[in-house]
């Protein structure tokens, strides 16, 4: 496997609508990581890009986008209809194959414009789920109650998380009232605009890149099966698999896709997360949600960290699906 | 026993919040006054015509607005003998890729008062717009594109 | 630099105006042909790519997710592709990545369409929004504008569009998977259908169709282990050019010709009119054949793809068939189209077309197209590795 390093980042967030268009979000970002990175934009070997037309009401959206970063006249370029942290996968499949060196990856959320319980039901069982209209909060919840049916977490369990990101008093956060039992508001993530960028590099030009070098050690990302009942709830075994092939392990931060407060308890299990590792320094989803970019930005933090000397090896998650249902594990490593 | 279902509807009701962006909300403004205004990028001068905030080839943000008139060419046409939902536009009719005077992007409006086989590449066309009391800001304040008069 | 990669397994299913099967059924009738074809089972599998065009079109966001039991990805890596029209070229070509990396040993690409469950006519029109043109010409006024273009650049003769399109439906008989098959085809009835967006007429039209392709692609073990004859990835590439970018030429677009060089000079072709031996290429209005043949570089600028239309060149008994399964006139299951022209292009160079077989061909272009023609994606394969 070649060297991967990530060279560059950006990211803007805001939980407040962004009154501009998905090319004015995203072409600030894009400009910032390539500059970041020492590399000129049309040096950048390919491109992959991340956004959801259907969370913006618009079929092709996607396709104005290229006008903001640098597709002229032509690139190598992908789309995916996933989360960021998956074209950055894609992006890094192709630095393994050889024949190019560098990779643009770009995410694109601006959640605002649709709204999420009319819209996460359409990504259910089109036949038996989504006529229900379930909203994806009450689909996280089923999990919470998993949790405490099993005496693996309790309320208070979840309301130290919320506690810890909104830099509240636990106690009082168990006052408030249910949005579906056994979640409460602070436990559900808020609507977030924003985008995130990343340059990888591969090789001998990731060894020669400005800065503290920032290697993927390991990615890896696996599925498990969409019905909610049949799978047990209280665990991961997606994640458990894809950071076993990841080799994470021995972190000091983790970045975790948390929309919902807990799912930090599963994900601490199934990635074998201890009290010293700090999960989320940068807040994480609990405090800014920008859909499709959401997975691309802990990728992007944990590797600031490193970037920064705050952390020597990091894991980063991405989730997607509810209650977690497809999973993907970065393990980063400082030079 | 009934018989197995094999169909069901469905039905989906999306609300959305579409930004226009700020450099389209300018130009859109302008349609409601009547003006075509489009944005030139001040790294390669082009103008775009309508404006989406960007200059794809310098991928920075277009911020000089361009008044630019009503006039322009007809850079390619098509004749469309299929009714299209919502407008009631007489068949067959001719729509055409038009280049405002000044601008350097194209976009795609019907042409009227005009045979549909006198339509040329290259004809010089002018812009009818809509009166001010049914203008908004939106491309449905120019009606269509004529010949212009000689 | 990329490893070898082979295609071992095609299935498609039937394509339709509407498939009575659910989504999931759809997709995995797809799945289980490849599978059976290449005499593997899921567990075999080590890896799915998925891909479909945007999901407005029939309703099911992220139906990967929903997907994953059906085309067997539980416990597997599992990506969903999305470049418009295009799509089921770029999901091939990451699948083959997968194998050319040696991330994995066997991956399987599935690309589908079921519209018929969904509200096309709402999906691209956008709902109404300002800013997007109240006046929307259908599918074919953005392509027909550019298509007059072609015509006048290369002073055509208006017989061409009919031309290509009666081939391509005779072709549609002799291809059990074709929706449109109509017996008895004459040019007349070409030339006399309805005329759409002048010059284009009904029956020089793609149709909307649900339907699925799936492909197992492997490395050179998996190759040689495999019961048929294997069809060998000689080159891939992917282009993408904004789509209203100023001067941007719509009838000849960047990204087709840097795709074309970028296939040639991996597969080391100088002379694609004569070192390929058939093309399935992405042709949903009869016009685009001459087109994009030039667009590909295989006929010259500005005349000489209509010239090789003309001269019977792209007829199936021609020396350079174009779209012998009927094409994107006969079958459009929109996710899955570019994967369909993928696969008929390594079907022909593992002999395993049929009737549509074109003989003796050993080296096969794949290509689709997306967006505004803006996304492209191509291959080539080959009946013996390079």
């Amino acid at each position: 496997m070649r060297d991967v390093a990530i060279a560059g980042y950006a990211a803007s967030v805001s939980t407040e609508p962004y009154a501009g268009n998905e090319i004015e979000l995203v072409m600030p970002v894009v400009a910032d990581a390539v500059a970041a990175s020492g590399l000129a934009r049309d040096e950048i070997g390919i491109t992959v890009a991340a956004s959801s037309d259907f969370l913006v009401g618009q079929a092709f959206a996607f396709v104005r986008g290229l006008d903001a970063v640098g597709a002229y006249p032509v690139i190598d370029d992908s789309h995916l209809d996933m989360d960021g942290a998956w074209a950055l996968y894609e992006a890094w499949v192709r630095l393994q194959v050889g024949d190019v060196d560098s990779a643009l990856v770009y995410a694109i959320g601006k959640t605002s414009a649709g709204r999420l319980h009319e819209l996460m039901p359409l990504s259910y069982d089109p036949y038996y789920v989504a006529p229900l209209s379930p909203d994806p909060r009450a689909l996280a919840a089923l999990q919470a109650r998993c949790l405490i049916d099993a005496g693996v977490a309790s309320e208070r369990d979840f309301a130290d998380v919320a506690a810890r990101v909104h830099g509240a008093d636990a106690l009082e956060l168990l006052r408030a009232p249910y949005v579906a039992s056994p979640l409460r508001a602070h436990d559900c993530p808020p609507v977030t605009d924003g985008a995130a960028a990343v340059v990888l590099v591969a090789g001998d030009a990731a060894r020669r890149a400005p800065g503290r070098a920032v290697w993927i050690r390991g990615i890896d990302h696996r599925v498990e099966p969409h019905a909610l009942g049949a799978r047990d709830l209280t665990r991961a075994p997606s994640v458990e698999r894809a950071a076993h092939e990841a080799g994470a392990g021995d972190v000091s931060i983790a970045e975790l896709h948390t929309q919902y407060a807990h799912e930090e308890i599963v994900l601490r299990r199934a990635l074998g997360l201890d009290d010293h590792v700090a999960i989320n320094p940068s807040g994480g989803p609990l405090r800014a949600n920008p859909v499709m970019a959401t997975g691309l930005i802990r990728i992007g933090e944990a590797a600031a960290n490193i970037a920064a000397a705050r952390a020597d090896r990091a894991v980063a998650h991405a989730g997607a699906g509810a209650c977690l249902q497809q999973n993907l594990v970065c393990v980063l490593e400082g030079a | 026993m009934s018989d197995p279902v094999e169909r069901f509807v469905f039905p989906m009701r999306l609300h959305y919040d579409v930004a226009a962006g700020y450099a389209l909300s300018r130009h859109l403004r302008s349609l409601a006054e009547g003006r075509f205004v489009g944005q030139r990028c001040a790294r390669c001068a082009r103008v775009y015509m309508p404006p989406l905030g960007a200059c794809s080839v310098c991928a920075v943000p277009t911020t000089d607005d361009v008044p630019l008139p009503d006039t322009g060419t007809v850079e390619t046409f098509c004749i469309v003998n299929i009714p299209v939902r919502g407008q009631g536009i007489e068949l067959p009719f001719a729509c055409a890729d038009v280049k405002l005077d000044g601008a350097d992007t194209t976009f795609l409006a019907l042409i009227q008062e005009c045979a549909v086989g006198d339509v040329r590449l290259g004809m010089r066309v002018e812009a009818v717009w809509a009166s001010a009391a049914e203008r908004s800001p939106s491309l449905a304040s120019v009606r269509y594109f004529r010949p212009v008069a000689r | 630099m990329p490893s070898p990669c082979a295609i071992v397994g095609i299935g498609q299913t039937e394509h339709a105006r509407c498939r009575k099967l659910s989504i999931a059924e759809l997709a995995r009738e797809a799945a289980e042909r490849a599978l059976s074809d290449a005499e593997l089972t899921w567990a075999d599998i080590d890896a799915v790519v998925l891909g479909k065009t945007p999901d407005v079109f029939d309703g099911v966001m992220f139906p990967e997710l929903y997907l994953a039991d059906a085309i067997g990805a539980v416990g597997k890596p599992l990506m969903r592709i999305s470049t418009a029209g295009s799509v089921g070229g770029h999901t091939a070509i990451q699948a083959a990545q997968l194998v050319r990396a040696r991330i994995h040993r066997r991956v399987l690409a599935v690309a589908y369409t079921k519209e018929s469950e969904g509200d096309i006519n709402w999906a691209v029109q956008g709902g109404g929004i300002p800013f997007v043109s109240p006046f929307v010409a259908g599918p074919g006024g953005y392509f027909c504008l550019h298509i007059r273009d072609y015509i006048r650049r290369a002073d055509a003769p208006g017989h061409i569009g009919v031309q290509v399109a009666y081939k391509d439906r005779r072709n549609a008989l002799r291809n059990p998977h074709a929706h449109v098959r109509i017996e008895g085809i004459t040019r007349e009835q070409v030339a006399e259908s309805p005329m759409l967006w002048d010059p284009v007429r009904y029956l020089e039209t793609c149709p909307s169709s649900d339907g699925a392709c799936a492909m197992v692609l492997t490395d050179e073990r998996g190759a040689a282990a495999s019961p048929r004859r294997p069809a060998w990835v000689l080159a891939t590439a992917v282009r993408t050019e904004p789509a209203t970018a100023p001067g941007r030429d719509h009838a000849n677009p960047l990204a087709g010709i840097e795709c074309a060089k970028a296939i040639y000079a991996q597969a080391g072709i100088a002379d694609p009119r004569r070192e390929v031996d058939v093309a399935e290429m992405y042709v949903p209005f009869s016009w685009h054949e001459p087109m994009w043949l030039e667009n590909m570089l295989v006929a010259d600028t500005n005349g000489g793809g209509w010239r090789m239309v003309d001269s019977g060149a792209t007829e199936l008994g021609g020396d350079f068939p174009v779209n012998p399964s009927g094409g994107v006139l006969s079958a459009n299951p929109t996710g899955a189209t570019g994967m369909i022209r993928f696969a008929e292009a390594a079907m022909q160079v593992r002999g395993q077309a049929g009737e549509h077989q074109v003989d003796g061909a050993r080296v096969a272009l794949g290509h689709a197209q997306g967006g505004a023609a803006s996304y492209v994606a191509a291959w080539l394969v080959g009946s013996q590795r390079r």
